[in-house]
């Protein structure tokens, strides 16, 4: 099931791309019905793993470089299980945004990057994880440089090398890591679950500080952490409302993801040993990150950079080393995918009707458009934390987490103001933005733009209302990673 | 076998040259009679795996020269195919270029087969006076003497370095037979004996074009034709980074550590230097020159670790570079027999004006930067490995950092393929037939190499632990 998630839209990419259709009429059928298909059965895998038990569903290993020691290792558990059904939720909203799109080549590419994500996520060897960690850059990086904004080629062109720059050190630090551990393991295997066995070996090694930052600056980039988040505000502001989409929803939690993974349960003596940097950082990524938020005159941009802000709390959560903080740092994962997904889809069907994103040049879009007006309220406050809706149950965990974790509760105590900062900027922005009088004329959302936010406004609601959807099977994801930290730890 | 396929490749130069003037109206028949004898060499090379020495042992056959006669009559056979993308043949006749790449075929086999440093030499400069030729061979187009000439010259300077340490090399040792080489150099390498080796590795070096003796390559490749560039990228390569390792396999000795260690700084200096002069190119073919640099900096390091690991690297390195950058020369070709020239400003939009030369170029180009799941990739993954395995942390840091390098300048043709206009009055352009099916063949092999490369893995491991 796993492979079929990982490659069935991947070969459907190819074929679309290969379909003789001008105009993607078909195109953007198939790639709807595909990430439809995709995510009914990744929404069944999920409801049927057993979450009381944990451990890995769907496992499947196929020898593949016998000579460096990687084979084909994919496998679902309660850690990735979250991201590998959000994936084909996001894409085939993704594919509503754009149902105006007359290119078969930028639905072949959501489809491909689909397929790339899932294998990021599902990845059991370090190879396989790194493979599919570059092979999401090619599309995202044509998504954004073909169908962006004004200033595209610029901001993919950074997206590219900023990404690079870490996955070119993570890939020496997985080789490093890899060829360490074959004296423990009597063979050189890049296999995770076989590496995992010897984490205390890794721990003793001298090189482990080096290994644990070749993996954490690739993440700390994807994440990203202040300083070096610059890309980010330039890629989402350019890329179209799909890229913008894949690359706040899905992208940024490769990198999140890759720390609780990677960092975490293998590097667990040195996560602790640079907890204190970490939760600098993090501190630094939500106060640094709202403000920022407060200073913008671009609707897009202003979004993106509370992206910053929000993926602060993650790394707070994932620093602190604690169960609740961890849980939150998931639980934030997942909100900050559907929520932030539903403002740029709802930016970018506003940007789409007022030809603008000047903050100052719109008014009383709530006025004008009802009904557009009111689910970008509604993810607007969601951005916030507001409780009740998703964003707020995994902001309240990575802190909660955070004031019990002894590194990071100096932070914690200023962080907080990080929240009141950005609350203001949403605030400020519905102000400016939703309420005053009705300016020009506005379409309001058609039936298609509807359904892709629908699913996103339910499932902002649903997390912030029944956590129950979620908890069990991030405990089941992170509980056995904790228990094997703290074996190493003692 | 593998002497079968010597005799035959001899043989069929020659036949090629004798009937070619009766068949130049008719170029496909000649690429045909050429392919066939590729064909039948390169499978005869599966069938060597027995080591054994003929000419008193001044030639070893065995598996890595099993392995060279594949590999180059890979090669051979695709140029063959490859010259058929020209619809007219080649104005000063299309059989002498048929007999050229064939000689110089049979010239890089000899290289890896030889035991014996005379051997070693001829098979050199069989192979490099066919390239020669073939270089300049076009005397039309602007660059083509130019490059051939200096290509000419700095070959013969490389070739007369490499003759003066061997002859110091025989100073030292009383022998030019590679064992009795070994056996001389086994303890105590004394001054006479490192200068011997120092000026081969030159000689060496400049074939590989490592950084800095590779002035030659960006003329001879702008001067050339693409397919002949394509050639001249691949065929003297794969012979002798073959023909090194079995060297430092078999005829250093105890000295061979010491050569890796100067093989380890020139290829740093290659892959560094070569990205870097790589990112100012404008020239399509000036900058794939480059790019040749910095792989032959790669696979240098892969050599130098002398493991097993190393050596599976350097072969899979150059069965993925051969496909790939025929398959973009080959699309070269193609292109300038309809009127794009091969620099960045005659490519601004080539991917609109036709998309299956972009996409196809684009699926070589990735390969090329070494982009997952294309043959590419795995190639440096593999070099990446063995430094690993030796522990060469500083060269491996330094040759990941130059990947992001190397993403950068490849990432340049393609922002030209896909993101720039078509200049106003460009029309559409379409390949032949011939051309597309080469192409689509060899975009697959790529793409198959990078996704399954199992079999031929394994087929390299076997064939490499001759080696170790």
């Amino acid at each position: 099931m796993t492979v079929l998630l990982i490659f069935l839209p991947i070969v459907a990419a190819a074929f679309v791309a290969l379909l003789d259709d001008p105009e993607a009429e078909t195109a953007k059928r198939i790639a709807l019905g595909v990430s439809l298909a995709t995510l009914l059965a990744s929404v069944g895998v999920y409801f049927a793993y057993p979450v009381a038990s944990g451990g890995f569903v769907s496992e499947f290993k196929l020898n593949w470089l016998p000579l460096i020691g990687s084979s084909f290792h994919v496998g679902l558990d309660g850690l990735n299980l979250p991201f590998v059904a959000l994936t084909p939720l996001l894409t085939a909203v993704s594919v509503l945004a754009s149902w105006r799109k007359t290119d078969k080549g930028f639905f072949a590419l959501m489809l491909l990057l689909q397929g790339a994500l899932v294998g990021v996520f599902a990845a059991l060897d370090l190879i396989v994880f790194f493979l599919f960690f570059e092979a999401v850059l090619v599309p995202m990086y044509f998504m954004i440089a073909l169908w962006g904004y004004e200033e595209r080629r610029y901001a993919a062109v950074k997206f590219l090398l900023y990404s690079l720059v870490g996955s070119v050190f993570m890939l020496a630090a997985m080789l490093a890591t890899a060829y360490l551990a074959a004296p423990a393991l009597n063979h050189i295997s890049f296999d995770y679950l076989e590496l995992l066995g010897v984490n205390s070996y890794l721990a003793a090694l001298p090189a482990a500080g080096w290994l644990f930052w070749g993996f954490a600056l690739a993440f700390l980039i994807k994440l990203p952490a202040v300083p070096v988040h610059t890309w980010l505000p330039h890629a989402h502001t350019q890329a179209p409302t799909a890229g913008s989409i894949f690359l706040a929803g899905l992208l940024l939690k490769m990198g999140g993801y890759g720390l609780i993974r990677f960092n975490l349960a293998l590097f667990p003596g040195e996560l602790q040993r640079f907890s204190g940097i970490l939760a600098a950082i993090a501190f630094v990524s939500i106060v640094y990150g709202a403000y920022v938020t407060l200073a913008q005159r671009d609707l897009k941009r202003l979004i993106a950079n509370s992206s910053v802000n929000h993926m602060g709390y993650v790394l707070l959560g994932i620093a602190s080393m604690t169960a609740v903080g961890l849980h939150g740092a998931v639980y934030q994962m997942v909100a900050h995918g559907v929520i932030t997904g539903l403002m740029f889809l709802m930016v970018g069907l506003l940007a789409e009707r007022t030809h603008t994103r000047e903050i100052a040049a719109m008014k009383g879009v709530y006025a004008a458009a009802p009904k557009l007006g009111a689910v970008l309220w509604l993810a607007l406050l969601g951005g916030l934390g507001l409780p009740g809706l998703a964003g707020f149950l995994g902001e309240f965990q990575s802190l909660w987490g955070g004031f019990l974790g002894a590194a990071t509760r100096p932070y914690v105590w200023w962080a907080v103001f990080g929240i009141v900062i950005l609350a203001g900027a949403m605030l400020w922005t519905i102000q400016r933005v939703l309420l005053g009088e009705k300016g020009d004329d506005l379409d309001d959302l058609e039936p298609h733009e509807i359904y892709a936010a629908a699913p996103l406004v339910a499932l902002a609601v649903a997390l912030g209302l029944v956590p129950a959807l979620l908890t069990p099977w991030i405990d089941a994801g992170v509980q056995p990673i904790l228990m094997l930290v703290q074996e190493v730890l003692k | 076998m593998t002497l079968a396929a010597i005799v035959i490749l001899a043989l069929g130069g020659l036949a090629l040259a004798l009937v070619a003037p009766n068949f130049d109206e008719r170029p496909t028949v000649l690429g045909g009679i050429s392919g066939t004898i590729f064909a039948v060499t390169l499978l005869l090379g599966f069938g060597a795996m027995q080591e054994s020495g003929i000419l008193y042992g001044a030639v070893q056959l065995g598996s890595v020269t099993g392995l060279a006669l594949v590999l180059l009559s890979l090669v051979g056979l695709l140029v063959a195919a490859g010259a058929t993308v020209r619809e007219n043949g080649f104005a000063l006749g299309t059989g002498e270029v048929h007999a050229l790449v064939m000689w110089g075929v049979l010239g890089g086999v000899l290289l890896v087969g030889s035991a014996h440093l005379l051997i070693f030499y001829l098979g050199l400069e069989l192979s490099a006076y066919s390239t020669y030729i073939l270089v300049g061979y076009d005397r039309n187009r602007r660059f083509g003497t130019e490059g051939a000439a200096k290509y000419m010259i700095l070959g013969a300077v490389g070739s007369s370095l490499l003759l003066f340490g061997m002859a110091l090399v025989y100073a030292e040792t009383g022998s030019i037979g590679y064992a009795g080489i070994a056996a001389g150099l086994s303890y105590n390498v004394s001054a006479l004996a490192i200068g011997g080796l120092v000026l081969m590795l030159i000689g060496i070096g400049f074939k590989l074009a490592w950084v800095p003796f590779h002035a030659w390559a960006p003329d001879a490749y702008q001067g050339a034709f693409p397919l002949m560039a394509g050639y001249l990228s691949v065929a003297p390569k794969t012979a002798v980074a073959l023909g090194l390792a079995v060297l430092l396999a078999r005829a250093f000795g105890g000295a061979a550590d010491m050569v890796q260690g100067w093989i380890t700084a020139l290829a740093i200096l290659s892959v560094i230097l070569g990205s870097i002069w790589a990112l100012t190119q404008t020239d399509v073919k000036r900058l794939l020159a480059y790019s040749t640099i910095v792989h032959m900096g790669f696979l240098g390091l892969a050599l130098a670790t002398g493991l097993l690991v190393g050596y599976v690297a350097v072969g899979y390195y150059l069965v993925a570079y051969i496909v790939t950058s025929l398959g973009m020369f080959f699309t070269l070709e193609g292109l300038e027999a309809h009127g794009v020239e091969s620099n960045l400003e005659a490519w601004k939009g080539l991917g609109r004006r036709s998309p299956l030369a972009g996409v196809l170029l684009a699926i070589f180009i990735l390969s090329l930067a070494g982009v997952p799941l294309l043959a590419g990739f795995l190639a440096k993954l593999y070099v990446f490995a063995a430094l690993a395995q030796e522990g060469s942390w500083a060269a491996l840091i330094a040759a990941v950092v130059m990947v992001v390098f190397g993403y950068y300048f490849y990432f340049r043709l393609l922002a030209a393929l896909f993101l720039e206009e078509p200049a106003a009055g460009a029309e559409a352009v379409r390949l032949s037939p011939t051309a597309i099916t080469l192409m689509v063949i060899l975009a697959l092999a790529v793409i198959a190499l990078g996704v399954w490369p199992q079999p031929v893995l394994q087929w390299l491991q076997t064939a490499m632990a001759a080696l170790v």
